[in-house]
């Protein structure tokens, strides 16, 4: 089942397959792409779009026919790839491709201190968040040494001023649509700070200096709080996974032991009588491995928690939690006033 | 891959002069051509021709009339221009040069 939109192409309309008009909205700009005088394109385009037009209206019967890609590939087959509409020996109509390099930066629109690791993490292409992760501990791993490498970094590395030096941070072609979309976003971003910018002079005025050193002072050291939880969270996770696999193991053993037992007749297993208690070997241990789990799974919702910041378990999961580990308390209290009633034979 | 490129580019050389010379009689719109190329096979993919139709078209050798039809949109009419006429005929001057040379080349007589 898809989603059909209404296309317009010379005029004419189609049913278009939402991803019959990406196909083709890729297309006319691939082949846009090799030229660069407005005018020509204009009028290339339309003749194009006409053309194709012509070319659905063979392949489209019945008007409530919807175009799929496979109409699409099909009409690009006849008018050909995009790279066929190039003129190659036309300089004015053609445009050059620049090949899109990627040097080290400094990032200054993504600092901390020195906007190293924005840089780092865009020659990278990592999240700048992992880069500062590796940070931490590198710096807590070498003792501090880390520090001399980062200061090294942030004196030799430059700072990307330039919009050029800014793509070139991030490894994107110099083009003009590239051009084009930067200059938008910082449109965009200059209006929002004019916007804002009343509500900025009036907080500088009321901080002073030492005020906003210490808010720099301090937010630095909830970011390594952050950190600090996040590492914390992944090692309860870890723990609870282990904890609750052997846990696992441990009561499957048991049960198996108990039923190899019973069919070839050998004397029971533990040598602590716990038969006594007129329940099954299985079934104890079943009861013990839901007191151990539970708080094991609440160690691991816990620590998922320091992770994702997402929800620490629906109420649901917790009232289901809460009652089954309430019932194995009460159960192993009953069983443990059965166990001291009857004789405790330590075999 | 070599003899493609070549081949292409000896195709794309002569293409100009050819949609020049299919126009030369009679108006026609871009389908029209487009199957008379194809039936000389001298294009494979429609691509290849707009964007000449429209070098032509801004260069004044080829002006366009639209007409409506009946079955579907309205169609660009392309005819030769006077500038268009003469650039024609030296096109072809300077095909046939082009063949005389071509042909003594390959096969020299004595």
């Amino acid at each position: 089942m898809n989603t059909t939109v209404n296309v317009n192409l010379a005029g004419q309309h189609f049913y278009f397959d939402q991803a019959a008009k990406v196909k083709l909205e890729v297309y006319f700009e691939d082949i846009k792409s090799y030229f660069t005088d407005e005018s020509f394109l204009q009028e290339l385009m339309t003749d194009v779009e006409a053309r194709i037009a012509e070319l659905l209206n063979d392949i489209i019967v019945d008007p409530q026919q919807v175009v799929t890609i496979h109409h699409i590939e099909k009409v690009m087959e006849v008018m050909g790839e995009a790279n066929s509409f190039k003129i190659d020996d036309d300089k004015a109509q053609n445009k050059t491709e620049i090949k899109a390099v990627r040097k080290l930066f400094r990032d200054p629109d993504d600092r901390f201190l020195g906007g190293v690791a924005s840089g780092v993490s865009h020659y990278f292409s990592l999240q700048v968040k992992w880069v500062r992760l590796i940070w931490l501990l590198l710096g807590l791993f070498s003792w501090g040494g880390f520090s001399i490498l980062y200061i090294a970094l942030w004196v030799f590395v430059p700072l990307a001023k330039t919009t050029s030096e800014k793509f070139m941070m991030k490894g994107q072609a110099i083009n003009l649509s590239n051009l084009e979309k930067k200059i938008k976003e910082e449109f965009d971003e200059v209006a929002d700070q004019i916007k804002n910018a009343d509500y900025q002079k009036a907080k500088r005025k009321i901080k002073s200096k030492t005020a906003r050193f210490f808010n720099a002072v301090a937010e630095i050291l909830v970011f390594i709080f952050h950190l600090l939880l996040k590492l914390l969270g992944i090692v309860m996770v870890i723990a609870a996974w282990i904890s609750l696999f052997i846990i696992f193991t441990l009561m499957f053993s048991i049960g198996l032991h108990e039923v190899f037992d019973i069919a070839l007749g050998t004397p029971y297993w533990p040598p602590i009588d716990i038969g006594h208690t007129g329940v099954s070997i299985w079934q104890t241990a079943f009861v013990g491995l839901v007191l151990a789990a539970v708080p094991i799974i609440y160690v691991f919702l816990i620590g998922r928690f320091f992770i994702t910041k997402n929800s620490i378990g629906g109420t649901a999961t917790h009232l289901i939690l809460l009652s089954v580990w309430l019932f194995a308390v009460l159960l192993s209290i009953f069983l443990g006033f059965r166990f001291a009633d009857g004789t405790v034979n330590f075999l | 891959m070599q003899l493609e490129n070549t081949k292409a580019q000896l195709r794309k050389g002569v293409l100009e002069l050819c949609i020049l010379s299919i126009l030369a009689k009679e108006r026609k719109y871009a389908s029209e051509i487009l199957s008379h190329l194809k039936h000389a096979k001298l294009i494979v993919v429609e691509g290849t021709l707009y964007p000449l139709l429209t070098r032509l078209r801004s260069a004044n050798f080829l002006t366009y009339e639209w007409e409506e039809s009946k079955t579907g949109p309205p169609r660009k009419y392309y005819s030769l221009t006077e500038d268009g006429k003469h650039f024609l005929s030296e096109l072809a001057g300077s095909w046939n040069e082009l063949q005389i040379a071509v042909e003594q080349i390959t096969n020299p007589k004595k």
